[in-house]
């Protein structure tokens, strides 16, 4: 038998056999872990850097500014009666911390594995937690409405193929084409309690569907920061979906990190 | 990787090794590698085991996506909306930045020379245009070349080269658009300009020096287009000054403009004067004190600097800021039914509600010196 003929059927051999040998015996790899699996590390503290709608978010908006929202009349209506002092004898002062909001809200924000299964993000302004759960959904039954409701999180790994005309060509210098890392991370809530996408009481419904993609990169000088966007869908008070994407850098520590409870006023 | 895109990889990786090595060494003979098999010489024929092999096993991906078409621009946010002549909240400016952005008189874009010149790379992310990406195939292997965002009246087309060619030296000429080169990490395309000229950022309200680089960071989750953007300048920015803009996939060809620019006589007085650059001097700026008697916020927020776009920055602000009257006008508040769609939504906050303060196209504000189409001071 010539060389080339054992190379050929040795090589289908092993694939073959890398690729079936575990399901025959009956021992399909488990799927790892959210945890262990994550495409990208998330862990740490992370500072917002408001440098868009600064006037709606680094202080408390005048009444009746709804710039860049796009309400329904009822919604505005409803804003018009905005009272914080209201609010915060009502014990409300948190409306305004929802997770539709919460990450617009100039702070630091810290994530942690809470499980394998679970990824947890406090923030320092209004003291929140958000709890990120990956897997099945859990049933909405009996839950409570909360201002950070329930959240859904997946990873949406690269896509593993693309039409050969969309690779790049054949390129000249000596990088690597493309950096097969990356991912982005998926998070659906629901279930929320109803509250504020502005300080000023520009509202959103309890019926509010809110989706985020949350991505990280990293500059060449090792810097990480995080996109996240933001789409609320709310038939009652909007008119089209909430479209933001806040960004934020990661601190080496939690040296800045400075909770301050909830303010209906500030 | 698909299996037919391993195969094509493999072919044209033998085809180059082929042309590379046209003598064969020493340490080639020794290992029999070019010695003849029935035919076939045991390099092809490990390469084709290889491809074998490889077509049944599941090969970490390349992560490309599409971008092409037309892409509206949500706007929901104020990267383009400033309605004061001095408004740089947030803004990541060195001293030099900000003395540049409060010299400057808009009324100067009147002047012939100046009428048509291009916006800065960073106007793809704080104009209000779409963004139409096409893709520039090599002619011969058909594979992508580069992404092509179109350019507008008033802004170059950007071409992202995906090959891996360098940037240009850094004394070469430099143009409205830059340079760009692009390279795929994950499903997100990370862009780099350079070699753009000195422009302005925000309506206006601040520059980039023709040392900057500008990095996007292209994000689609299905339809929905998210693109970070990072503008960096060693002369006028203390630190990076991040944006980001989402857009819409739209079958829509009347949401892009493809206007021309033709200069006019707009001033008179700079055509009698063609060495007049109107300009303010320092401290003398008219508007500086609008966004406070606006919106109550102090004037040392007002003129930016890094320190204003950290949370932190709200403790200095808490004892000093009072919330003004009801908004009256402007507000963004939703038609009433039957009247269009209300002011400050979709494309941006200043096209659809009042019209934009001192933009190109737009009318000139009323009652200061500072706008387009005034008299300078």
């Amino acid at each position: 038998m010539s060389r080339a003929l054992v190379v050929v059927v040795a090589s289908m051999f092993l694939a073959f056999g890398l690729v079936r040998l575990d399901a025959q015996r009956g021992n399909p790899q488990p799927p790892r872990a959210p945890k262990a699996a994550a495409p990208f590390d998330l862990t740490g503290y992370w500072v917002s850097i408001v440098t868009q709608d600064w006037r709606w978010r680094m202080v408390t908006p005048r009444k009746g500014d709804y710039q860049g929202v796009p309400l329904t009349l009822e919604a505005a209506k409803v804003a018009d009666t905005w009272d914080p002092a209201k609010d915060e004898a009502a014990g409300l002062q948190c409306k305004s911390y929802g997770a539709p909001a919460l990450m617009s809200v100039p702070g630091r924000i810290h994530i942690t594995w809470q499980d394998d299964n679970t990824l947890k993000v406090d923030t320092d302004a209004g003291m929140q937690t958000r709890v990120l759960r990956f897997g099945a959904a859990p049933k909405e039954a009996n839950t409570t409405r909360t201002w950070q409701g329930v959240s859904q999180a997946e990873w949406l790994l690269p896509r593993p193929n693309v039409p050969l005309q969309l690779r790049p060509t054949e390129r000249s210098a000596d990088t690597p084409p493309i950096r097969p890392s990356g991912g982005t991370l998926q998070v659906v809530t629901k279930n929320l309690r109803a509250g504020y996408l502005r300080k000023n009481g520009v509202p959103y419904s309890e019926n509010a569907l809110m989706t985020e993609y949350w991505d990280v990169y990293t500059r060449p000088n090792g810097e990480q920061w995080l996109t996240i966007t933001t789409q609320v869908e709310d038939p009652q008070y909007l008119r089209t979906a909430r479209l933001v994407a806040p960004v934020f850098k990661k601190e080496p520590d939690g040296a800045k990190w400075d909770p301050t409870p909830c303010s209906s006023t500030w | 990787m698909g299996s037919h895109a391993v195969l094509f990889d493999l072919v044209d990786a033998g085809q180059r090794a082929k042309v590379k090595s046209q003598g064969k060494s020493t340490k080639a003979k020794v290992l029999g590698i070019g010695t003849r098999v029935k035919g076939m010489t045991y390099q092809k024929s490990v390469g084709a085991a290889l491809i074998v092999a490889m077509t049944f096993v599941a090969a970490p991906a390349y992560a490309q996506i599409d971008l092409t078409g037309t892409w509206q621009r949500v706007g929901q946010n104020d990267n383009g909306a400033s309605r004061e002549p001095v408004d740089l909240l947030g803004m990541p400016f060195s001293a030099d930045g900000r003395a540049k952005a409060l010299s400057y008189d808009i009324a100067s874009l009147s002047a012939t020379e100046r009428q048509c010149q291009m916006y800065p790379p960073i106007y793809a992310i704080v104009g209000p245009f779409p963004l139409q990406f096409t893709m520039v195939p090599d002619p011969v292997t058909q594979k992508l070349l580069a992404w092509k965002i179109a350019g507008w009246g008033d802004r170059d087309e950007t071409v992202i080269w995906m090959d891996g060619r360098p940037h240009p030296s850094k004394n070469a000429p430099h143009t409205h658009g830059g340079f760009t080169t692009g390279e795929w990490e994950g499903d997100t395309l990370t862009a780099v300009t350079t070699h753009f000229k000195l422009g302005d950022i925000k309506r206006h309200r601040g520059f980039n020096s023709d040392r900057a680089t500008m990095t996007y960071r292209f994000n689609r989750h299905g339809d929905v287009l998210t693109v970070t953007g990072l503008l960096e300048d060693p002369v006028y920015l203390a630190e990076p000054y991040a944006l980001t803009e989402i857009y819409r996939l739209t079958t829509n060809p009347n949401n892009f403009p493809l206007t021309a620019c033709e200069p006019i006589e707009e001033l008179p007085i700079l055509h009698e004067n063609p060495a007049l650059v109107p300009h303010y001097l320092p401290g003398k700026h008219p508007a500086m004190n609008e966004m406070t008697e606006h919106y109550n916020i102090p004037l040392e927020a007002v003129v930016g600097g890094p320190e204003t776009m950290y949370p932190e920055y709200r403790k200095k602000l808490k004892d000093k800021y009072v919330m003004p009257p009801p908004c009256k006008d402007g507000c963004g508040r939703p038609p009433a039914p039957g009247q269009g769609r209300g002011q400050g939504q979709g494309q941006g906050l200043d096209q659809q509600g009042a019209p934009p303060a001192g933009g190109r196209g737009a009318a000139p504000p009323a009652g200061r010196g500072g706008g387009r189409g005034a008299t300078p001071q």
